[in-house]
């Protein structure tokens, strides 16, 4: 009896959890295999989806405000704007405008529309809507807000006929060449917008791009649907969506499972791995993206009242120069970036070929001997018992703060570097890690020796280039600001400044630059560490991306539409990718699976049903 | 049981002048009584949750105010601004007022139910909590029901069967899972499941590519989603139910009442099931009316490694702006209805238990 007991047990224990094993397995087959057939069949539909970590900075998409630089491209992929960047070397190209001139004095512009520019429902793009939009913005004390430099200046904007935009200013500015790649909106419907500042982004509104709004899921997923009516050429393929991710891990792990096709933004062990991953292609081409080392090189007032604790040595540019002299960027890109850049010089970029400034026969050599004898030159010729130089006139040792952001780790790799460097000069660096909202914190303060900083530099010089004027390195009132990066100030370099701002012809504008580079770059109020790569992933399945200049550079965070907008899928026109092989096979599990459980089902309840006769 | 019936306050049997049953007065009196002593139980829970809500509503202002980092440079986005447009920012957001005035016009935001609108946009934080709501209730829901089903079931086998190779693996299992951190299971769980067989989604509700508009393609899209975040979720939750269950069928399995069952000739499965889970029940129930109290809270650390598009993702996100009026919304939202559910629960539990009822 008690044998028989125990046999029948287990056998009915095992036949029970075979039929919940199974049960539990055809329910997993369903669920995955169903929309795994789903979104490869998916109509036909040739969809590119890019993963983005970031997309979850903002909660709208205005393209009157966008201050994110997610947000600017997916709103450059919507909207053309007036004048573009051209592909080949980000000098200003014809967008909505065919063409445009200025008159002698520089303060009146005529733009010209071209009259093939129509919006995606069909209506004509005008001057009109040119000046509606540019006295909307004018008049709104929050989207102002975002376009000062464009629109401080101007007095009146005319609109003579549907094809020409007359500007008058106050003063001649070069940013009119390009109209901060400035978006105008259709007259016709946001003129029935009350409030255009509180704009979120509505699916199916008119745009001008090769894009328009499909759906916009906040935090989450961003679904832009070829614009039919795009007057350029349309697009290769039907839908582009922004899938957030709230890692970079994450994104990473979703393109090797092959539910995205691109994803921007990668490290070089990232890069790599996904390298590796079959089926998968990488870009690693310049940016517009700089890390460097910013000194407080003496934080005050207009006055002269002194902010924050910054060591009085690094006033002196000589200390900063020697500093400059034993950072062998070559050797950080290699080591530290594992090839992915190029070394630094000022803050344009070599991907900026009308404002890059190759310092030639100038360039710093790498040498602890040049260094130290700028420092004796300078008469930090005194030494404490630890082998510490003395600046001769605070009596302090040159030992420096150097403070660096917890979160990155590149820069914590860099310190390293930097503190054995510069003891060949007799200088002390104390690293000092923080995470970056104390740390900036401290840095809008002037609390701070040496520190370090990113950059992405725009196309345009006039609006990075005040971050090193006198107006914001020498503040007003003694209290932080975050629109220093140095606190530097030097009188030469304003000059140049306010002459770059104003000048209208492109090729002076960039001598102009250049030569404010170089007395940066002799001056040494930061040093630019390096340029490195943008490292992005696509899949094998899609070629054609529009790299931003077109010799090479990156695909995403451009501020133009070139780069998901000339995408294709391999071989042209077949719809999504994904194996139909394996989606059968799915089908085919999800099938073999059910049969099992309904098996499973039948047995349970029939041994229910003979319980009673078995008892 | 038999000493149960022993103890409280209304015991029928320590009435005098007969049982209650003959005596319609004496039994209105017990009537009377019962229900005397049940508001005075109500009353005391419902003092007590309303003590722990006002707290929560306090602390709720303050705990989000001492957060590193400044929600204006959420707003400004990656365009450094003008100390001008700082201040106006800041304006808007109402930051600039001193702290006293921000705590009456939150205090007056309770009463009026305003809970105000993001720092990052134009929504009402309670639209972005209705919105996200259902996607927590469905990932939360699903783990409970099959870690408490699954829990239950595993852990009586492992009670019955004492000392059995079952019950050690059983066991052995609940508590390394217990142990586990949810983000580490997690990761673990995309890694092979996700990224090496490829057999779910990475992250997400919906997949990146999109499906089909119909109702089923909807829905057996999201259940594929569904799928890890729910197991890894409920593999944690899971032990607790495995533990309990097994430790109060280990307490039934003495009992006469079960030698009884099995002298009658009943198989030993159906004395397990019919007899002792039933009895073994109680403590579980507990603990499941103790966890259901969480169920709006979703879990932080499984929706965001799973990216799942909930209140535990939208306090994550909230947190590192700080968005302080959407994560005092999600606070109090989260505390409260824990407050709540857990009252509701002790109620509900003394029906559910007369050993409870006639203890208190």
């Amino acid at each position: 009896m008690t044998i028989s007991v125990a046999v029948r047990r287990s056998w009915t224990s095992a036949r029970r959890a075979a039929a919940l094993g199974a049960g539990f397995a055809v329910a997993v087959a369903l669920a995955g295999g169903v929309p795994q057939a789903s979104a490869q069949d998916d109509g036909g539909k040739k969809v590119l989806v890019v993963g983005k970590v970031g997309l979850n900075d903002f909660e709208d998409l205005n393209p009157l405000d966008s201050g994110w630089v997610i947000q600017g491209e997916i709103n450059n992929l919507m909207y053309e704007p007036m004048m573009t960047w051209g592909q080949k070397d980000y000098a200003p190209a014809p967008g909505i405008v065919e063409k445009w001139e200025f008159s002698p004095d520089g303060k009146t512009w005529t733009y010209h529309f071209d009259p093939k520019a129509k919006w995606s429902d069909g209506k004509p793009i005008t001057s009109k809507d040119a000046k509606f939009t540019l006295d909307l913005i004018k008049g709104n004390e929050v989207l102002a807000g975002s376009e000062t430099s464009l629109v401080d200046p101007i007095t009146s904007v005319e609109a003579p006929d549907e094809h020409t935009l007359v500007v008058t200013l106050d003063k001649p500015s070069g940013i009119m060449n390009h109209m901060n790649n400035f978006h105008i909106m259709p007259e016709h419907v946001w003129s029935k917008i009350a409030k255009p500042e509180e704009y979120q982004g509505e699916p199916g509104q008119p745009t001008s791009g090769p894009f328009t709004l499909k759906e916009f899921r906040p935090k989450e997923r961003v679904v832009l649907e070829a614009n039919k009516n795009y007057w350029r050429k349309p697009v290769a393929y039907d839908e582009l969506v922004f899938q957030n991710y709230e890692t970079a891990e994450a994104a990473v792990q979703a393109m090797q499972a092959g539910e995205i096709d691109f994803l921007d933004s990668l490290n070089p062990e990232q890069a790599t791995a996904l390298e590796k991953t079959k089926g998968i292609k990488i870009n690693r081409a310049p940016s517009r993206h700089l890390d460097m080392l910013e000194f407080n090189t003496g934080a005050q007032t207009r006055s002269g009242e002194k902010l924050g604790d910054g060591h009085p040595a690094l006033e002196d540019p000589a200390v900063r120069q020697a500093i400059h002299h034993v950072i062998d960027k070559d050797q950080l890109i290699e080591r530290i970036l594992d090839g992915n850049g190029t070394p630094g010089v000022g803050l344009v970029a070599p991907i900026f070929p009308n404002y890059y400034w190759d310092p030639g026969a100038d360039k710093v050599e790498v040498s602890a001997e040049a260094g130290n004898k700028l420092l004796d030159d300078a008469g930090y010729t005194q030494k404490n018992g630890d082998g510490i130089r003395i600046d001769p006139r605070s009596k302090r040792p040159l030992s420096f703060r150097l403070l660096y952001h917890s979160d990155r780790p590149a820069y914590a790799d860099v310190v390293d570097f930097l503190v054995t460097w510069v003891k060949e000069l007799g200088i002390e660096l104390k690293p000092e890690s923080k995470e970056s909202d104390p740390l900036n914190k401290d840095g809008d303060a002037g609390k701070f020796d040496i520190t370090f900083g990113a950059w992405n530099f725009g196309p345009d010089p006039g609006e990075d280039y005040e971050y090193y004027t006198c107006d914001r390195g020498r503040p007003e009132k003694a209290e932080p600001t975050g629109l220093t990066m140095a606190f530097w100030c030097n009188e030469d370099f304003d000059t140049l400044q306010a002459a770059e701002v104003a000048e209208p012809d492109v090729t002076k504008r960039g001598q102009i630059v250049k030569d404010m580079q170089k007395i940066e770059y002799d001056q040494a109020p930061q040093i630019v560490l390096w340029y490195d790569y943008a490292l992005e992933a696509y899949s094998g399945k899609w070629t054609g991306f529009g790299t931003l200049p077109s010799s090479g550079g990156a695909i995403a965070r451009q501020q133009s539409y070139y780069g998901y907008a000339q995408a294709h899928l391999v071989g042209g026109d077949e719809g999504d990718g994904g194996d139909s092989g394996s989606s059968t096979g799915v089908i085919a599990g999800a099938a073999v699976a059910g049969v099992v459980v309904i098996g499973g089902i039948v047995f349970f309840v029939q041994r229910r049903r003979t319980v009673g006769e078995r008892e | 049981m038999a000493d149960i019936s022993r103890t409280g306050v209304a015991e029928p049997s320590a009435a005098p002048g007969g049982t209650p049953q003959s005596d319609p007065a004496q039994a209105a009196v017990l009537r009377r009584a019962y229900r005397g002593e049940f508001l005075r139980f109500v009353a005391v829970k419902f003092s007590g949750a309303l003590v722990s809500l006002v707290m929560v509503v306090l602390t709720s202002f303050f705990i989000f105010r001492v957060l590193a980092g400044d929600p204006v440079d959420a707003v400004v986005g990656d365009t450094p601004a003008t100390p001008e447009q700082v201040a106006a920012i800041r304006e808007r957001l109402g930051l600039d007022e001193p702290m006293g005035v921000q705590f009456w016009e939150y205090l007056r935001s309770l009463f009026t139910m305003d809970w105000g609108t993001s720092y990052v946009s134009d929504k009402k934080v309670t639209t972005l909590l209705w919105e996200r709501l259902p996607a927590t209730v469905l990932l939360t829901a699903t783990a409970m029901i099959l870690a408490a089903a699954f829990g239950t079931w595993v852990g009586a086998r492992s009670g019955w069967r004492r000392g059995s190779t079952g019950e050690k693996v059983q066991v052995g299992v609940s508590l390394t899972l217990w142990s586990t951190p949810t983000f580490w299971l997690g990761m673990i769980a995309i890694v092979a499941f996700s990224v090496k067989l490829g057999w779910f989604p990475v992250n997400g509700m919906h997949s990146t590519r999109g499906v089909g508009d119909g109702f089923w393609d909807e829905f057996f899209d999201v259940a594929h989603h569904l799928v890890l975040p729910a197991l890894t979720m409920a593999a944690v939750l899971y032990a607790q139910y495995v533990l309990i269950m097994r430790t109060s069928i280990l307490e039934e399995r003495g009992n006469d009442y079960l030698t009884v069952a099995r002298a009658k000739g009943l198989r030993d499965d159906h004395v397990r099931r019919l007899h002792a889970v039933p009895n073994a029940l109680l403590p579980t129930i507990t603990l499941a009316a103790a966890e259901f109290g969480t169920i709006f809270n979703g879990s932080v650390l499984t929706e965001t490694v799973f990216s799942w598009p909930g209140l535990g993702l939208t306090f994550y996100q909230a947190i590192k702006i700080p968005d302080i009026p959407l994560l005092q919304l999600l606070f109090v939202f989260f505390a409260g209805t824990t407050v709540l559910v857990n009252f509701l629960a002790e109620i509900f539990y003394r029906f559910l238990d007369p050993r409870v009822r006639r203890s208190a």
